[in-house]
């Protein structure tokens, strides 16, 4: 299982008159980690919500591996190895860490319907088989010790490692994160950038959204900086640091 | 030992048949509750499984099984039908919209007296429905809801109830699972229309229609959703209860309104939520499945 | 062509009480997005206000304000002792359903014993069995009444929505409770307001069915919910414009089908093309009227 490449071409999404996305064109390279940053509502996560099926497209395609995803329901998008996270964290907050881990495992059971209201053998296998492998993943998000707390009780930081965690279970070729570090302290946006560079390193293509440039910098390969909802530079962070309409546009507000 | 069960049924096994019959239908209900579908089409699903097995055992001489499970088998096609399209609309429109079906059917039951017996509706039907049958029928449904929740499917239910959007970017197929479970909970409650017609001997439109579908929903509601036996203690409770208090009709009416009010008042999460040992900020806590981002 | 303008006459008489019916279900929904499934047994309760009280020989317009704020008084008990305990609670919204249909159920009851289970009628009233005739068609007095009664009615509720300081408080919170907490609205008693209303304009429709046809049972309350929330569906929820055509369109539709079809299946198709409306343009018949909720 390869990692995926994303392309999105001329994308378009506008609410009512509203324009949230105007023109979007990017690509995030197999293998690599692409950030997507720009000022607050400048169409980032409306953006991730094209690709994830969640908001059907205006205009443009976005294809994965060449596929055109543009128009498939969520779960199929899903089903193809795009796994996300949620800028308001978005987990299941009176059941466990494990428990809302599983659910990414969902669609990698294989017992049918008819084996559990049978009982059958086979139910209690893929659920085992599905259990150690969302462990492993706890393990390697740093939360194996919280595996059977209720999320409603953890800290930020804690519950956005649990949405990774669910994300990484689905085994996903493509992780789209949104603001991964917001709320975090400086120790835990340090452990998570290593995280994000381990997910790379599994063969996972990482789309990022995020607003710390710290953390950009120290993980991403490549950045594509959003305005108005018009991609308005891109290159390799360095790049992008001195480019006067990038400072312009995301730093100076940043500044201000 | 058999002579007093005997001699218990005899006394009140009407009430014991009532109780079962109304627990199966709290498991239909709770089928659609289960994934966040406030449904209303109760009514009108056993109302189309009532009309249909009558018809089988009464015009066709159909055995008494055959009948049931083809009752169950109509409605669950017409969740079907219906189904695909009511489940694209969001929340209230979704509720109006199986109320609606409903009434449609309250009203074709009305009017196509051929089948129906139009307002009259239609009296003298065999009593085939046994207490035996409904009890080994309540096992089956309690097992099967038990198996249901304790699996993963179990798992993507409870998601979807909480979040569907959510769900659906993790990659649970939240339109064929709704589906599903609207398809199911249509069968259960056609069935339990075809039994509850086998048991009274009679039916008539007036029985199938909104109320008939709240009350239904009730069940799972005053019991606890989240709990494996509250659609049951909701049953029975609200079953029970009028038959316990020896007032007039009346006086019945206006006390069950007032300790169904209590229950939603005082236990916001069921009956059943007394049981459980959880600080009641977090089983309180409501879902958020309003949009994404 | 008289049967059409005499279908047309009792069409809109009818139609006109179901419209300030369905406005309060509609205004409710518009606010807090909720159903209350009481609605019904406050017209129930508002018809026996307003017949006990011509019972006693009073006039109607003293019927009619009895029924407007025993109607009032009871939504407002229902937003006190139902709906604000769950919100503060943090029940489920379907809770509120049940729990409203619990206090229908209540009403019910309390009416059956209070007045017994049989159907009265209002007393006989010299001055509302006037009858004209006119080209043909007969037109009652007492139909000119409550359409003129109904439409004053929906002119204040209009008037109150679009002028007062009352209304553009029940617009913010309809708008969204957040922004009206910001701009300094008292959201509780807005709330408040609103099923007081709501439940005034079911009591005023139970006086005035009781007269049009003359008949008042504890179960009339029912009937008139599925009503309500059919001309709600068709006006589209939450849209006021939408349930005054509603309510209209449902009165025409009904007394036509009486009058020109065939009976069998009528009512059928009216919920079929409900039902399809619902798929097809679950906004309501109307929702190009006013896109804005309340
Ligand atoms: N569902 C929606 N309905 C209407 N407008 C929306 C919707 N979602 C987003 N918008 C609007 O689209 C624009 C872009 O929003 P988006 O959430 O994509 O921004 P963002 O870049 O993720 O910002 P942030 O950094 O604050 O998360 C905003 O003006 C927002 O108000
Ligand atoms: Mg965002």
């Amino acid at each position: 299982m390869a990692a995926a490449e994303l392309e999105l071409w001329q994308v378009a999404k506008r609410f009512q008159g509203v324009v949230a996305v105007d023109s979007v064109s990017l690509t995030a390279a197999a293998g690599k980690v692409t950030a997507l940053i720009g000022p607050n509502g400048s169409g980032k996560t409306t953006t991730m919500n094209m690709i994830t099926g969640l908001y059907p497209t205006d205009a443009g395609h976005i294809r994965l591996d060449g596929v055109d995803i543009a128009r498939l329901a969520p779960h199929k998008v899903a089903a193809l190895g795009v796994a996300r996270t949620f800028q308001n964290i978005r987990l299941l907050a009176s059941e466990t860490t494990l428990d809302n881990v599983l659910l990414g495992a969902h669609r990698h059971q294989s017992a049918s319907l008819l084996d559990v209201l049978l009982g059958l053998p086979a139910v209690k296998r893929s659920e085992t088989r599905e259990k150690a492998r969302c462990e492993a993943l706890l393990d390697l998000v740093g939360i194996a010790a919280l595996r059977d707390v209720a999320v409603g009780g953890l800290s930020y930081g804690d519950r956005r490692r649990v949405e990774i965690a669910r994300a990484l279970a689905t085994q996903p070729r493509l992780l789209l994160l949104d603001e991964p570090a917001a709320g975090m302290n400086f120790a835990e946006k340090r452990a998570l950038a290593d995280l994000v560079l381990a997910i790379r390193d599994m063969g996972i293509t990482v789309l990022l959204i995020e607003h710390d440039i710290e953390f950009v910098a120290r993980v991403s390969d490549h950045i594509v900086v959003l305005n108005f909802g018009r991609e308005i530079a891109a290159g390799t962070p360095e790049e992008v640091r001195r480019m006067p309409s990038v400072i312009e546009a995301y730093l100076g507000t940043e500044d201000a | 030992m058999m002579a007093a069960l005997d001699g218990f049924l005899a006394s009140y096994g009407n009430l014991v048949n009532l109780c079962l019959l109304n627990t199966l239908l709290a498991y239909g209900v709770w089928l659609a509750l289960a994934a966040n579908m406030f449904t209303l089409g109760t009514g009108g699903f056993m109302a189309v499984g009532a009309y249909c097995s009558v018809y089988f055992t009464m015009q066709l001489g159909a055995p008494f099984a055959v009948a049931v499970v083809a009752g169950g088998l109509l409605a669950a096609a017409v969740a079907l039908v219906i189904g695909a399209p009511v489940l694209r609309l969001r929340g209230d429109y979704f509720m109006l919209a199986t109320f609606a079906f409903t009434e449609v059917v309250r009203v074709i039951a009305l009017n196509w007296d051929a089948v129906t017996g139009g307002a009259i509706g239609i009296y003298g039907i065999p009593r085939y429905t046994e207490t035996w049958q409904l009890v080994l029928l309540v096992l089956i449904a309690l097992y099967f809801v038990f198996a249901l929740r304790r699996s993963y499917f179990g798992r993507s239910i409870a998601a979807i109830r909480q979040d569907d959007v959510m769900s659906e970017a993790m990659g649970v197929n939240v339109f064929g699972q709704r589906l599903s479970l609207f398809v199911a909970s249509g069968f259960v409650s056609g069935g339990v229309g075809g039994l509850a017609a086998h048991l009274n001997f009679f039916v008539g439109p007036s029985d199938f229609g909104l109320l008939r579908s709240v009350d239904a929903l009730a069940y799972p509601i005053l019991g606890g959703v989240n709990a494996l036996l509250g659609p049951m203690v909701g049953a029975i409770f609200t079953t029970l209860l009028p038959e316990l208090l020896r007032f007039s009709s009346q006086w019945r009416e206006i006390l069950m309104g007032l300790l169904i009010l209590a229950v939603v008042l005082f236990l916001p999460g069921g009956a059943m939520s007394l049981l459980r040992w959880r600080p009641r900020k977090a089983a309180a806590r409501r879902p958020s499945t309003q949009g994404a981002e | 062509m008289t049967t059409f303008l005499q279908q047309v006459v009792n069409g809109l008489s009818l139609g006109s009480i179901y419209a300030v019916f369905a406005i309060g279900c509609t205004l409710i929904f518009g606010v807090l997005n909720i159903v209350n499934l009481a609605q019904g047994a406050f017209f129930m309760v508002g018809a026996y206000l307003g017949l006990e009280i011509a019972l006693l020989g009073l006039p109607l317009p003293l019927a009619l304000l009895v029924a407007l704020v025993g109607g009032g008084v009871l939504g407002m008990a229902s937003e006190l002792l139902v709906f604000r305990v769950l919100r503060l609670r943090g029940g489920h919204k379907w809770m509120g359903l049940v729990a409203s249909l619990a206090l229908a159920r209540l009403l019910v009851g309390v009416a059956q014993e209070v007045f017994g289970t049989a159907v009265h009628g209002y007393p006989p009233n010299p001055f509302t069995a006037i009858v004209w005739e006119i080209g043909g068609v007969r037109v009652q007095l007492l139909q000119v009444i409550v359409v003129i009664t109904a439409v004053i009615l929906m002119g204040i509720l209009g008037f109150t929505l679009q002028k007062t300081s009352v209304g553009r408080a029940i617009r913010t919170v309809a708008f969204s409770e957040d922004v009206a907490r910001i701009v300094g609205v008292e959201v509780g008693r807005t709330i408040l307001i609103t099923f007081f209303i709501a439940g005034a304009l079911a009591g005023a429709a139970g006086v005035l069915l009781g007269l049009l046809f003359n008949v008042v049972s504890p179960f009339m309350g029912e009937h008139m919910l599925v009503k309500g929330l059919t001309v709600m569906i068709l006006g589209g929820l939450g849209n006021i414009p939408g349930a005054v055509a509603g309510g209209f369109l449902l009165g025409l539709v009904e007394v036509f089908s009486v009058a020109y079809v065939s009976s069998a299946f009528r009512d059928a198709i009216g919920f079929g093309l409900i039902f399809l409306i619902l798929l097809v343009k679950p906004t309501g018949l109307f929702s190009g009227f006013e896109e804005r909720r309340a």
